[in-house]
């Protein structure tokens, strides 16, 4: 089992192969799950009754903010890959993915802010869950500042590693006491953004859309270490036959 | 050997206490931050009870994350830090041992001028005991987080602002509940829960901040 | 001089370091039995340092391994490190307290009882029996050195790892320095000296030569 990890995945070589392999499956399912949900969500879900058309950028705004914490998590496991068994190529998808996680946080701020607009007349309300979306936005910043700063390989990889685990403990922590502090100082009435039930035609295409932000990130994701691979192994021999062969 | 950590301790605030400047510098910081805030807001005493919670608590989470990057500056700077890592201790206890007597002599003495503070901006005799119990629950884990950061950044040369963007958004739930109590004590409302809430981030910051900043200080030792 | 590996060595194998992409050190190999001096010699910016701070366990190898009683040391790093004595460009002396004051500290970091008999007789050897209440940032570069090495007399360990010891030391705190390591050696440690300076001949030493790795 383990070998067949180290054959097809935790090798930097073999994941390189691995991951060329993948990549036209994962653009051919976030192509599929995007049409799907971006027409359907615009065009065929029906206009909620409350918010009429405007609530429609719930099909950005969710799956944005789900893939930022799943980005998250992801790097929080790969940290613990990185610090208990020395692997790099979890140390690799750790750094590249916290850029990645940062825009979708940051994706996830500014479509929360546009939707706020015409909801609450606002462009931003101290509601629980932006708050924890900007607090997430700040750990990322906080990961990416610590490791721009480390200019030692490995030294990078470890801080960033405990970083990320010290971010994930945080983070519940820090998601319940902000709906703690929110509830203390009576935030306004209207601060759920998401209805409490939904029907299926709207859920639907939401799904598909999650769905197809997460795939989307698996393509960057990869795209972005196999560059990463490749700049670290770059006095390899594969890597230089790979590069020729590419020129 | 619980007399060997003793002694570290020991020696550990004697040595900081040499250094007058690096205690009294976050006293001051933190009681000229707080009476800016008076200036700033104009000095009607009904907002400035209402504001207070926040300021005071403000203060001391600015003056700590200002203190707390020096807490293993001098042992990097001096290469007492490699003889850390060679000790008969664990780590973790040495980390922990400096940790206390960084709470000592660098939060304590916040804490006791905390009450003048509060003088200052109209706090009654209940908010006054309600102020020191919640920053004596509070600054522990302000101290315990933010040595994972320093010692994360022990190994880089230039990192100014660095550790405050690093640590101040963990701090976010000890500032919730710390002034949340504050303003509960204001309205007669029962503190238990806030008072519980704080003892728990206690308790697991010191389950895992030892830890992981050893763990930081080995990296930086790579460095 | 050829002394069969025992329990007691310490082997050097195959060993690799590598900073950003660079090539520092590449097959290092050496033992150093009980009982032996290995002087690292070579040009400056050859990684003696890098060698020595892989030795104390302060980096990791990037390939090969160093092992100490038969582990390789990254697999027990803890224990090992309890073993060594490092004394590197930095003299790890805390500046705010006095010298005296300094050996307690490393008494109790190495959890010994601290004797003020003995740290007397540390401090005479050393030829700082004088300041014992100085307070080390008063001290000159010079006998800031010599109270590190006070370190080396004052409590016992296997490994004696010394980056430069000779640097900022007179003639007589050479000779000193010597007297230590023969003690040291004579009694079954290890030594690891990276120097450019001769040491005592009488030491059984062995010499390892680190050319220009980085290519």
């Amino acid at each position: 089992m383990l070998h067949w990890f180290n054959q097809h995945f935790i090798s930097l070589k073999a994941f390189y192969a691995t991951s060329s392999a993948l990549l036209p499956w994962l653009i051919t399912a976030f192509s599929l799950c995007f049409a799907y949900g971006l027409i359907a969500g615009l065009f065929f879900a029906p206009a909620d009754y409350q918010q009429g058309d405007g609530f429609r950028i719930i099909y950005v705004h969710v799956p944005s903010a789900f893939t930022a914490m799943a980005i998250y998590a992801v790097m929080a496991v790969s940290g613990i890959l990185t610090l208990v068994f020395r692997m790099k190529i979890a140390a690799i998808c750790m750094s590249v993915s916290a850029s990645i996680g940062a825009w979708f946080t940051f994706l996830a701020l500014v479509t929360g802010a546009i939707w706020g607009k015409p909801m609450w007349g606002t462009w931003w309300i101290w509601d629980a869950r932006l708050t924890s979306v900007l607090i997430l936005l700040f750990l990322y910043f906080g990961f990416i500042a610590l490791q721009s700063v480390i200019p030692d390989q490995q030294s990078r990889d470890r801080a960033g590693a405990i970083m990320a685990i010290v971010g994930v403990i945080n983070l519940p922590i820090i998601h319940y006491s902000v709906i703690w502090w929110n509830t203390l100082h009576q935030g306004p009435t209207l601060s759920k953004l998401a209805a409490p039930s939904i029907a299926p035609d709207m859920l639907h295409p939401l799904l598909a859309m999650i769905a197809a932000f997460l795939f989307f990130y698996a393509v960057i994701l990869l795209l972005r270490m196999r560059n990463q691979i490749v700049l670290r192994e770059i006095k390899t021999q594969w890597v230089k036959e790979v590069m020729s062969h590419a020129s | 050997m619980l007399k060997s950590l003793l002694t570290i301790t020991h020696q550990e605030i004697v040595m900081t206490l040499r250094q007058a400047y690096s205690w009294i510098t976050p006293l001051l910081f933190f009681v000229i931050v707080v009476c800016l805030f008076p200036l700033a807001l104009g000095p009607d005493e009904n907002t400035l009870n209402k504001v207070a919670p926040g300021i005071i608590w403000v203060g001391a989470l600015l003056a700590i994350v200002m203190s707390i990057g020096n807490i293993f500056r001098s042992d990097a700077e001096e290469g007492h830090l490699d003889l850390l890592l060679l000790s008969a201790h664990p780590l973790t206890l040495l980390v922990l041992c400096k940790l206390i007597s960084h709470w000592i002599t660098h939060c304590l003495p916040l804490i006791v001028i905390s009450p003048l503070l509060g003088i200052l901006l109209h706090l009654n005799i209940h908010e006054e005991s309600v102020l020191v119990i919640s920053l004596l629950l509070g600054t522990p884990v302000f101290v315990l987080l933010g040595a994972i950061g320093s010692a994360l950044v022990v190994g880089i040369r230039s990192h100014g602002l660095l550790l405050p963007i690093l640590i101040m958004p963990l701090y976010i739930p000890v500032l919730i509940f710390g002034t949340g109590s504050m303003i509960a004590a204001s309205a007669n409302l029962p503190l238990a829960s806030d008072f519980a809430m704080m003892g728990a981030l206690v308790l697991i910051s010191l389950a895992f901040a030892p830890l992981l900043t050893s763990a930081a200080l080995r990296i930086g030792a790579n460095q | 001089m050829q002394t069969t590996p025992t329990e007691q060595t310490l082997v050097i194998d195959h060993l690799r370091f590598e900073r950003n992409n660079i090539t520092l050190l590449d097959q290092i190999h050496s033992t150093v039995n009980a009982g032996e001096l290995l002087q690292v010699r070579g040009a400056n910016g050859c990684g003696k340092s890098t060698l020595l701070r892989l030795l104390a366990g302060y980096l990791e190898p990037h390939d090969g391994a160093i092992f100490w009683q038969n582990k390789s040391i990254t697999e027990q790093r803890e224990c090992y490190q309890q073993n060594i004595h490092y004394v590197g460009h930095r003299n790890g002396i805390k500046s705010t307290l006095t010298v005296a004051e300094n050996l307690k500290l490393q008494c109790a970091l190495s959890n010994i009882r601290f004797e003020p008999t003995n740290a007397q007789a540390v401090l005479k050897k050393m030829g700082l029996q004088h300041i014992t209440d100085k307070h080390a940032a008063h001290l000159s570069a010079g006998q800031l050195r010599r109270l590190a090495l006070a370190r080396l007399a004052l409590t016992p360990n296997k490994i004696w790892i010394l980056d430069e010891p000779t640097t900022a030391l007179d003639t007589e705190g050479q000779t000193v320095l010597n007297e230590l390591l023969t003690q040291h050696l004579t009694h079954g440690g290890i030594a690891i000296v990276a120097t450019h300076q001769d040491l005592d001949k009488s030491h059984p030493t062995k010499m390892l030569h680190l050319g220009a790795a980085n290519a």
